[in-house]
């Protein structure tokens, strides 16, 4: 007959050991959270803070009976653009909390690239012309189709420029189109800031991994590359530290435009 | 002459709207994204008679901008104030700033700041 009582430390132990890492776990995901959270709220509260301002300034001028029409346009659609901002900074907050198991939704519909990237540039243009910065799209072709989910398309490009924006500051940005044989178009995002270190680059793209300078939500270019794949492309970069970094993604594309011969 | 600021905030959507506010209130902004921006900003003439300042900026940030800045008597003379979303009252002597004004930045705050650096000319000023 087998002694039960001589396992009976070992598995004590070892059932120990097991709650002590699971506990270890729990309490690690719990403050990742409560940091996703708190860094969450403060990239939030920015937007919102800039689109106050301009709401602040737009009814000082109403008040005093000298808001010009024209001047009352342009100041609204930088308050929408600051709506457009948080708009997408609570997309990839969603796409953080998604279950990895789910996969990212993406509707399809014929979009025109080349629309979409020089409508993303035009909505960011001024913030960079008044940091005294260009923002310059550069294409080969006056279209170039293909199937995305426009939202997502704009997420991307989004989420590129003002990582540059941000990461490269006082440089230019460039955004260039590239045709890649009959049915792939390529997209570069390229600036000339400190560029990234060899070490960061190769962790860029995963979750939770990004650089602890990279300050924000540091999971832009995660959910970039998320919705990269999920419209069947591959995305990478190139760069050297102190010559800029260049961010490039191929997507699938039509050959011509919808219902086009 | 119209009085000057000089707003360093890496944040294009907040360094625009509080440039647009200042200058519907007469003001003259110069606007940099990181601290190398503005000290290159800070050679020319003349100088601001007020710096508002983000702490943290990629590129030079806001201490390293605070320390160039006490290396040339000139530029130390700006007052300077740094924008934080949290109680910045126990660093100021440390960062040679004059005072902080807490993010978000409310009109009221921004308004008092500017009447206590005597940089409100116009009595009508946010009115």
């Amino acid at each position: 007959m087998r002694d039960a009582t001589s396992d009976g430390p070992g598995l004590e132990e070892e059932i120990n050991r097991r709650v002590a890492q699971n506990t270890e776990q729990m309490k690690a995901a719990i403050d990742g959270r409560d940091d996703l959270l708190s860094v969450a709220a403060h990239e939030i509260r920015t937007p919102l803070a800039s689109l106050r301002l301009y709401l602040d300034a737009l009814i000082k001028a109403a008040d005093r009976g000298k808001l010009d029409p024209v001047e009352a346009g342009v100041r609204l659609r930088k308050a929408q653009r600051q709506c457009d901002r948080l708009n997408i900074l609570l997309s990839n907050l969603l796409d953080i909390s998604r279950s990895p198991s789910r996969k990212l939704s993406v509707v399809l519909e014929p979009l025109d690239l080349v629309v979409v990237v020089k409508a993303v540039c035009d909505r960011l243009r001024d913030q960079f012309t008044h940091q005294g910065r260009t923002l310059d799209v550069v294409t080969p072709v006056d279209q170039l189709w293909g199937d995305w989910d426009r939202m997502r398309l704009e997420q991307v490009l989004t989420n590129l420029i003002t990582n540059a924006q941000k990461h490269a500051p006082a440089s230019p940005v460039r955004v260039e189109i590239a045709v890649r044989g009959e049915d792939k178009v390529a997209v570069t995002v390229a600036d000339s800031g400190p560029g990234i270190k060899p070490d960061d680059r190769d962790r860029l793209f995963k979750r939770g991994t990004q650089p602890a300078s990279s300050g924000g939500l540091g999971l832009g270019l995660w959910i970039v590359a998320q919705i990269v794949t999920a419209f069947g492309g591959t995305i990478g970069v190139e760069s050297e530290p102190g010559r800029g970094a260049a961010f490039t993604f191929e997507l699938p594309r039509r050959p011509g435009p919808p219902g086009g011969s | 002459m119209p009085k000057s600021v000089l707003i360093i905030d890496d944040d294009a959507g907040i360094a625009d709207a509080l440039s647009l506010l200042l200058g519907q209130e007469g003001y003259e902004v110069r606007v940099a994204s990181d601290g190398g921006m503005a000290l290159e900003l800070l050679e020319a003439q003349p100088r601001p008679q007020m710096i508002l300042l983000d702490l943290s900026m990629p590129g030079m940030d806001g201490y390293a901008f605070l320390r160039r800045k006490q290396q040339s008597d000139a530029l130390a003379r700006i007052p300077t104030f740094v924008m934080s979303a949290g109680d910045m009252d126990f660093a100021l002597k440390e960062l040679h700033v004059s005072g902080w004004l807490r993010k978000p930045i409310k009109l009221e705050a921004l308004q008092q700041l500017l009447r206590k650096e005597r940089l409100i000319t116009n009595p009508a000023l946010f009115v």
